[in-house]
């Protein structure tokens, strides 16, 4: 058993935050019905070289593993009746609603939540956007990327004195997807004691700065304007990355104690610096970091990083490498969770991505096959509501 | 029709430190969960000895971050490790719907408060695990946080992304791997309880910080097996222009990766000759000459602020102010949607915190109870509900049990 068997979920969305929202749902056993724009498929569909290289818009790893095991329906709503009416029948059997298009493109279908209560009342209706549903700056074009800046959050990620940097990966897309999967959580938990469905408004700026007390409470607190320090902690000195043997290959570690630190310098097989009075404890260690780093990186430049994580750990000290995408996938540990799941898709084949992030023991989260081709299942889902009707008749 | 607190019956028992088992039950006590915390005799959550401070005057109950995480719960002090607390703690999990622990694997087994003993006694419990790398596997001992998740899940090796070197260590941003995994957990919760009120069965979550960084990242994570490369923080952007400019009064980012996002680019820079050049004619090319283009972005940006620029550019481009915390703290959109709210602390005073993550039109969010003092609910739980006498909560607390 699936803990959302029998929920039926649509979307209306493209990129991340929607989809990525919808995809976790789908893993807990929704049943998740993609609906698609013909004139301008999923961003993530194009949003890759192979869409750039071969034309096909069914090659994207990033759109599949957000949509893994949903059924996409073609349909093109832009002044066309009968496929509106197609849409809003599926609405009508549905639970959830999932969009993360620009709030006003829900209103202009005749889509928006007024209109679908008439409907569906009880729909619960998850509208993610860049900015929220309301004010004065709603209709900004919201790409992910834009909006670690306009939280604040660029200024804070940097070495010091760097202009603001963009994060490696679109963090308020990261966030967001997470609170859309929760809130229909929480509304379905809602649903089930008063009937009531809902509408939720979702703004990724507003949930990433939930993430971000300390920077905003700096501010209210003291007046401080916090800015970017690099990987350096508040209380933790030795606190970074420190590079080691090959291209590119980094160790982040993490000293908490007086404790962890003569750890540290026992591993290192360092007896002077154990005494050394610059580091006596985590307040000269702190106004110290950077000698401090100078002398740990001499230590690791000459070593593997997972040969270091092995070393580090097993003196109680706070350590991992610095990973790629490919360490990732090769990493032992991870394999013997048996994270990754392997799907068959007809375009590209055999695939293996990450599954569920947490294990149910009773009623565990399962990937569902592959992610499907745009509309493939567009023919199947439209006998599906002319059985409905004349089930009805 | 009025708002309602949607997880008024959902009991939930805390025993965390920090952030991730503290965010995620907040999530669930802003909505109307009862929780209870359970802290150490004394010293209580971590969290309350880092700062922020009120007015930097650091104390137990002046913390700004953990009266941050801490909202809306109850806090029990409670030692598991003296016989005593452990009978209480069973208690209390009786009464329980939602168990969250952020414990190394093991470290409760060891005391018979494992799941599967608690499991006897509340059949219908349902238990988070948080740790850093999982209940099982050959790293399940291994320590690890924040900086670690962050950087082993793979967030690290391309921050920051298209602007680093070779020479420069990969960063990570804020505790957010932290935060991130309290969202996670919180959804797996949720899940759980869904299963719990429809079939009456409990159960066990494992969540792991390194796990849940590496599932939701699909932007960084999926392109080994699709492309066999990495991404990197010296990866240029492959379409563009995505990348940040100079303005008058400080930095603006731009998206403008689509035709017609760039057309419109091109337009409220005043249709400029230089942008008609073949160099920028797609999206590949425009990546490419990015060095080439933003001299020319800059002196046309060097005339205007950043507000100017944003309101230029709204409903046309993916174009953003990079904005500063005072700034963000002023932001008119922000103020119109009341994002920021005020909490006055009986120990702290009154400040202003960040609102809810979301907004339900039904479910209400809301801050009845500030975070508590450490403590502060032993005699309501322990006297009132467990049935503990006031002479003997004395006792117990003498004796460094609560």
């Amino acid at each position: 058993m699936l803990p959302l068997q029998g929920i039926n979920i649509v979307e209306f969305t493209t990129s991340w935050v929607g989809p990525g929202g919808g995809g976790l749902l789908c893993e807990m056993g929704a049943d998740v019905i993609k609906i698609e724009n013909p004139r301008v498929p999923d961003y993530w569909r194009r949003a890759v070289k192979e869409f750039h290289e071969t034309g096909s818009v069914n090659r994207s790893g990033g759109f599949a593993m957000n949509n893994r095991g949903k059924r996409s329906c073609a349909l093109d709503l832009k002044n066309n009746n009968e496929n509106l009416e197609a849409a809003r029948k599926i609405i009508r059997r549905s639970d959830i609603l999932i969009t993360n298009f620009a709030p006003r493109v829900m209103n202009s279908l005749g889509l928006g939540y007024e209109a679908l209560q008439e409907i569906n009342p009880d729909l619960i209706m998850i509208a993610a956007s860049g900015y929220g549903a309301t004010g004065p700056d709603r209709d900004a074009v919201a790409f992910g990327v834009c909006l670690e800046p306009y939280a604040g959050l660029s200024s804070l990620i940097g070495y010091s004195d760097s202009p603001p940097l963009p994060c490696g990966t679109t963090l308020s897309d990261l966030a967001g997807q997470v609170l859309v999967a929760y809130t229909a959580l929480v509304a379905l938990h809602h649903r089930r004691i008063t009937g009531e469905g809902q509408y939720i408004d979702i703004s990724e700026v507003e949930s990433l700065l939930a993430c971000m007390p300390e920077a905003v409470m700096e501010y209210s607190m003291n007046g401080t304007v916090p800015v970017a320090n690099g990987n350096r902690d508040e209380l933790m000195a030795p606190h970074g990355c420190y590079r080691c043997a090959g291209e590119d290959k980094w160790i982040a570690i993490a000293i908490k104690s007086d404790k962890e630190w003569q750890s540290l310098c026992r591993a290192m097989d360092h007896s002077d610096l154990a005494s050394d009075e610059r580091f006596q404890d985590a307040f000269l260690r702190f106004h110290n970091q950077d000698e401090l780093d100078t002398i740990i990186s001499q230590w690791t430049k000459d070593k593997k990083p997972v040969d270091l994580m092995i070393i580090l750990q097993k003196e109680g000290i706070i350590s991992g490498p610095v990973y790629s995408g490919e360490e990732i996938f090769n990493d032992p540990h991870l394999r013997s969770r048996n994270l990754f799941f392997e799907h068959v898709h007809p375009e590209v084949g055999k695939k293996e991505l990450p599954g569920p992030f947490a294990k149910l023991s009773e009623t565990p989260w399962k990937v569902r096959g592959a992610d499907p081709l745009f509309g493939q299942h567009t023919e199947e889902i439209l006998k599906e509501l002319e059985d409905d009707d004349s089930q009805k008749v | 029709m009025g708002k309602k607190l949607s997880l008024q019956d959902v009991r939930i028992l805390e025993y965390g430190n920090m952030i991730c088992a503290p965010y995620c039950s907040k999530l669930m006590a802003d909505l109307g969960a009862e929780v209870v915390k359970i802290e150490k005799p004394n010293s209580g959550d971590d969290a309350r000895r880092r700062g922020p401070f009120a007015h930097n005057i650091a104390g137990n109950e002046r913390s700004g971050f953990f009266i941050y995480l801490n909202t809306n719960k109850k806090s029990v002090t409670l030692d598991i490790e003296k016989k005593t607390g452990r009978e209480i703690f069973k208690k209390l999990v009786k009464n329980t719907d939602i168990f969250i622990e952020d414990t190394a694997p093991g470290m409760l087994e060891k005391f018979g408060l494992g799941y599967n003993e608690l499991k006897t006694l509340n059949p219908k419990l349902i238990m988070v695990s948080i740790t850093f790398f999982g209940q099982t596997g050959p790293y399940k001992n291994f320590k690890g946080s924040d900086l670690i998740g962050f950087h082993m899940g793979g967030i690290g090796y391309t921050t920051p992304r298209w602007a680093g070197t070779p020479e420069q260590e990969p960063l990570r941003v804020m505790q957010l791997a932290d935060f991130f995994t309290a969202m996670a957990a919180a959804t797996a919760a949720m899940s759980a309880l869904h299963v719990q009120r429809e079939h009456g069965i409990g159960q066990h979550v494992d969540l792991s910080q390194l796990e849940a960084m590496i599932r939701l990242n699909p932007q960084n994570i999926a392109r080994w097996p699709y492309t066999h490369t990495n991404d990197t923080r010296v990866s240029e952007s492959e379409l563009g222009p995505q990348q940040f400019f100079r303005c008058k009064d400080g930095w603006c980012f731009v998206h403008a990766e689509e035709p017609h996002h760039w057309k419109h680019f091109v337009e409220i820079m005043g249709n400029p000759e230089w942008a008609s050049d073949e160099i920028y004619e797609s999206a590949p090319k425009r990546a490419q000459h990015w060095d080439i283009m933003k001299p020319l972005v800059e002196k046309w940006a060097m005339h205007h602020t950043k507000l100017e620029i944003f309101e230029a550019a709204k409903g046309k481009i993916p174009l953003a102010p990079s904005n500063t915390i005072d700034e963000v703290l002023c932001s008119r959109q922000l103020k119109e949607r009341r994002y920021f709210i005020d909490i006055d602390h009986p120990a702290a005073g009154k400040f202003t915190y960040p609102g809810a993550p979301h907004k339900f039109s039904r479910s209400e969010w809301s801050v009845r109870n500030t975070a508590p003092l450490l403590g502060q609910h032993n005699e309501e739980i322990y006297v009132k509900h467990l049935g503990y006498s006031v002479s003997e909560l004395a006792k117990m607390a003498e004796l460094g049990i609560i």
